[in-house]
């Protein structure tokens, strides 16, 4: 299980941003679009690495409530603590580096073992392991210097409220500061330091069908060699030189180049895999965290603008009995919006008890800006971030999904139909999908026929939300729609002067 | 004494390769098997082997034989490896490794005593050979204890290379393991590529070790006699067994009977419900199983009726099944009770080359080459011959060939399109065709006085080559 900054229980992919983690829910494919995230965030980073990281983690909402707990304690942590992110930002972004550097060097190697008609020479398989133990000592040497930024910036102890943290500091320091540690630093550093004229001596183990199958390399401590005619320049491995006169030392002979290169190769060879190992076990476990601080980083700049523009955020708390409960919500594409010199509107969803609002209005009265809002605080809140509000309580939706009324896509490839077949089509294909649980955003929807038409079909599929316990909501001008709801099923609401959306009683 | 066979070939290889040609048997079966079933195994040892047949078809005996199978295999492979060895510690070690494997061949066979004659007699004589070598656990033992002292040592490399047997409590490779141990870290499991020995170590071990290497080889002295090859003919004569149990299998996922026919003393070949398997090379999905009416009352057939009917398909699953009975075999079909004759010959149209009399010549050649070889013991198949000339003389001839048999007792299936051999008042078989226009092909054969109609026109229709489609084509011409 690796550690994971998203995910309390760590993650068993490759990667968190493609994970495949238990609880995750699911965007619809031009959600992000719809909402206009990838615009907002836009304004917010203007790096892109970064950005698309954030995009991604927004685009698998975790269902989890503990999976959105353990990432608000860690975004608020490290919000107090801005210093110790940019320090540790920037060690991961070095860390992250290594094993990039790593990767491409091992492949190339391989290439070039694989390349060698007569496989990897000794001497290349020594490169070889030197290589692999400079690397897991740097690796080894990144983690003491986390280690070090937990101590140094006081952060990650006992009274820290963030999960993520204390683990991450536990870890780190459990390792660098074991004997071990120290111990495998040193059997890298001795692996560093083979000469060209070391000595080298392994220990043998013939096999059933008389082959070596065990050949390692061993300490010239252990040796006795006896041959009064002969002193070799250097011991390589060496802190004890014994010469002792012996009968159990012969000297061999008729020993060709092939089977010497390949008694020194096999050890060298698996020495450097076994290292090789080691360090990608710590890159697999620790490293990918330094994508996932992209996401906090995405995550802090939002918050310093709200805080730069006044507006307050909150981190909403998840709402047991399904209802919502949100005060002074804003759109974060109007906050966001350079151009937006007016004050962004809040409005209030609470206390209500229906699964599907409708909300009519007058053309540029709020409606749009409205289910945005509400959409992009479904998601944000699922990712574990605040929402630009002032309180809130929030179901956890199984989807988020959404249908917007579209331009035609007549000369888009494989496109046969018309307008309203492309809407009808584009909603079936959502359809499809639904789980029960989803929350889907309608954007005029079925506008584009005879209202009456429209208004009847979207009647029907309206209904069949409520039946499957799928929460929806509505932005339209089918009037027609109205008055053929009762209360209890969907909620009516309508825009005010102001931009205020307000329900009707 | 010689080790019992698991399969012991009859006396006189009878069926002609050309048959297995004919009958598709090639295409099915490898040559090995082949081989084996061009000698009819004989009435004795043709129920042995039916009745290790009978074992290999349950689960659990299939199961012991094919780990003993196993055995065998290892057996054989370290058998190789030491006979091709010529260094001489790594000779030791395979010696070892192989009389090893021998003791436990010995075990495994020696256990199947309850698996039909031929294991049972093999059972009887590996256990014995086993209680020959009263002392072979306890020499195994020594021996390994030998070669494990023999087989640790250490080198060492710089200008020169040196081999000592000091002992190394902690090698790099157990640092590195324990200090990833302490990290929670896990090594991998690769142990490396092995590494086989040189002459030059060779020497270097056993001067390192003389007294081991005198002990080992002193253990050994009561062991250098063993015939080790011989199980090894263990292996191809399963492979047989294998073999055809493969084609059971494949009836088996098709839902195909497999019996053992019962051996008959009245020469006869009576089977309900036979399958022609050569099917299986075409991948059909359904094939329809006919009887046999082979008796001493009628022991000869002519069979005729329509193109694409089954009468080729009929003919092969007579003349394979017939085959497999008398190698011992499964047959594919419901039941059935064969004499088991001593001869299987076929005549099958061929490219032939034309010496002097030209194609029907050599054809009259080869028929009456192939009389020369029958008896009352043999089974004939033909496959429209004589089909290379006209009606009537192709009728004579059909007719003369059929008394030639006849006269012979030989029993067999003459497939024809000549109706008229009728007249020559043989038994006759026919292909049963739906009675509607379309004349639906059954596949099925039954003993009647035969129809006068191939029912070439539909296959004619089908391709647009029948008479009304011909005139349809000139119109549009």
């Amino acid at each position: 299980m690796k550690l994971s900054f998203l995910y309390p229980d760590g993650i068993t992919t490759k990667s968190a941003l493609n994970a495949n983690e238990p609880n995750l829910g699911r965007i619809g494919p031009r959600t992000l679009y719809h909402l206009s995230l990838d615009r907002t965030f836009a304004e917010i980073c203007d790096d892109d690495v970064p950005r698309s990281v954030f995009l991604k983690v927004l685009s698998i909402p975790s269902t989890d409530p503990a999976v959105i707990t353990y990432r608000q304690q860690l975004l608020a942590a490290l919000a107090a603590s801005p210093d110790f992110f940019a320090e540790l930002q920037n060690l991961y972004g070095r860390f992250k580096g290594l094993w990039d550097s790593h990767d491409r060097e091992r492949q190339a190697m391989m290439r070039h073992i694989h390349n060698s008609t007569a496989g990897a020479s000794a001497q290349t398989l020594k490169s070889l392991l030197q290589a692999n133990a400079l690397t897991l000592k740097r690796c080894l040497a990144f983690l003491r210097g986390i280690s070090d930024l937990f101590d140094e910036f006081r952060v990650g102890g006992e009274d820290c409220r963030s999960t993520a943290l204390k683990r991450l500091a536990r870890e780190v320091g459990e390792i660098s500061k074991s004997a071990a540690f120290d111990k495998l630093n040193a059997l890298c550093s001795r692996f560093e330091d083979m000469g060209i004229d070391a000595i080298y001596d392994f220990h043998a183990t013939l096999g059933e069908t008389g082959q070596i199958e065990i050949c390692r390399m061993i300490d010239h401590k252990y040796l006795h060699i006896t041959d009064p005619d002969f002193q070799p320049r250097r011991r390589w491995f060496s802190r004890r030189v014994e010469e002792e006169t012996t009968s159990d030392c012969v000297r061999i002979h008729m020993i060709e180049d092939t089977t010497y290169d390949k008694l020194m190769s096999v050890p060298l060879q698996l020495l450097a895999e076994q290292i090789d190992t080691l360090s990608d076990q710590l890159f697999e476990h620790f490293c990918h965290i330094a994508d996932e601080l992209a996401f906090y980083d995405v995550a802090l700049r939002y918050l310093r603008i709200c805080r730069e523009k006044g507006i307050r955020v909150t981190y909403p708390s998840v709402a047991h009995d399904q209802d919502y409960d949100i005060s002074s919500l804003r759109d974060l594409a109007l906050i966001t919006d350079e151009n937006q010199k007016d004050p962004v509107i809040p409005n209030n969803i609470s206390g209500e008890t229906v699964r599907g609002m409708i909300v009519f209005g007058e053309n540029n009265s709020g409606k749009t800006v409205f289910l945005r809002s509400l959409g992009t605080a479904q998601l944000l809140a699922q990712a574990g971030l605040p929402i630009p509000a002032d309180g809130a309580k929030m179901p956890v939706c199984s989807q988020i999904m959404t249908q917007f009324s579209e331009a035609e896509k007549e000369f888009e490839r494989g496109n046969d139909a018309g307008r309203f077949e492309q809407e009808v089509r584009e909603l079936a294909s959502v359809i499809d999908d639904l789980d029960d649980g989803a929350l889907i955003l309608l954007n005029e929807t079925f506008q584009t026929t005879a209202y009456e038409e429209g208004a009847e079909g979207l009647y029907h599929i309206l209904n069949y939300f409520s039946a499957r316990k799928i929460r929806f909501l509505l932005v339209s001008h089918l009037h027609q729609l109205e008055g053929r709801f009762d209360g209890r099923e969907v909620g009516i609401y309508r825009t005010q002067p102001g931009y205020k959306v307000c329900a009707e009683r | 004494m010689p080790i019992p066979s698991l399969l012991t070939l009859g006396q006189r290889q009878s069926i002609p390769y050309q048959t297995f040609d004919d009958l598709q048997l090639r295409r099915l079966l490898d040559d090995k098997t082949i081989r084996i079933l061009s000698y009819p195994a004989g009435r004795e040892e043709l129920l042995a082997r039916q009745e290790l047949f009978c074992v290999l078809r349950s689960e659990a005996g299939l199961s012991r034989i094919k780990d003993t199978f196993s055995v065998l295999k290892e057996y054989e492979r370290a058998v190789r490896l030491w006979r091709s060895t010529s260094i001489e510690v790594e000779k030791r070690f395979l010696f070892a490794a192989a009389l090893m494997q021998y003791r436990t061949l010995c075990k495994t066979l020696a256990s199947l005593s309850d698996c039909g004659i031929k294991l049972s007699a093999a059972a009887s004589y590996w256990k014995a050979a086993l209680e020959a070598l009263p002392n072979l656990d306890a020499d195994l033992a020594a021996m390994q204890q030998a070669l494990s002292v023999i087989g640790t040592f250490n080198l060492s490399f710089s200008e020169r290379a040196y081999m000592t047997r000091d002992a190394v409590p902690e090698t790099v490779y157990d640092e590195l393991a324990a200090c990833a141990e302490a990290l929670g870290l896990e090594m991998s499991d690769r142990r490396g590529a092995r590494i086989r020995l040189n002459d030059g170590l060779s020497h270097a071990i056993a001067e390192l070790h003389p007294e081991e290497i005198a002990r080992f080889d002193a253990l050994t002295t009561p062991y250098t006699d063993i015939a080790f090859d011989a199980p090894v003919a263990y292996i191809e004569e399963l492979n047989f067994y294998f073999a055809i149990l493969a084609l059971c299998d494949k009836a088996d996922e098709m839902a195909i009977p497999v019996c053992f026919p019962t051996p008959s003393d009245k020469r006869q070949y009576l089977a309900h419900n036979v399958y022609d398997i050569s099917l299986f090379l075409k991948n059909a999905q359904r094939i329809v199983p006919n009887d046999t009416y082979f008796s001493e009352d009628a022991p000869f057939h002519f069979i005729t009726g329509a193109n694409g009917g089954g009468k080729t398909t009929y003919l092969r699953a007579c003349g394979i099944n017939l085959i497999l009975f008398l190698g011992g075999c499964p047959v594919f079909a419901e039941s059935a009770s064969i004499y088991p004759y001593t001869s299987v010959c076929s005549h099958f149209p061929a490219d032939e080359r034309f010496s002097s009399g030209g194609r029907l010549q050599e054809e009259k050649q080869r028929v009456d080459y192939l009389l020369t070889l029958c008896d009352a013991d043999t089974f004939i198949v033909f496959n429209e011959t004589y089909s290379g000339t006209d009606d009537k003389l192709g009728c004579e001839m059909t007719l003369e060939t059929a008394g030639g048999i006849r006269e012979r007792g030989t029993h067999g299936l003459f497939v024809t399109h000549f109706h008229e051999v009728r007249a020559g008042g043989y038994p006759m078989l026919n292909t049963v065709t739906e009675e509607d226009e379309n004349h639906v092909r059954t596949f099925r054969i039954v003993r009647d006085l035969g129809i006068s109609s191939s029912f070439a026109d539909d296959i004619l229709r089908k391709y647009r080559l029948d008479a009304a489609s011909l005139s349809e084509r000139r119109g549009n011409a």
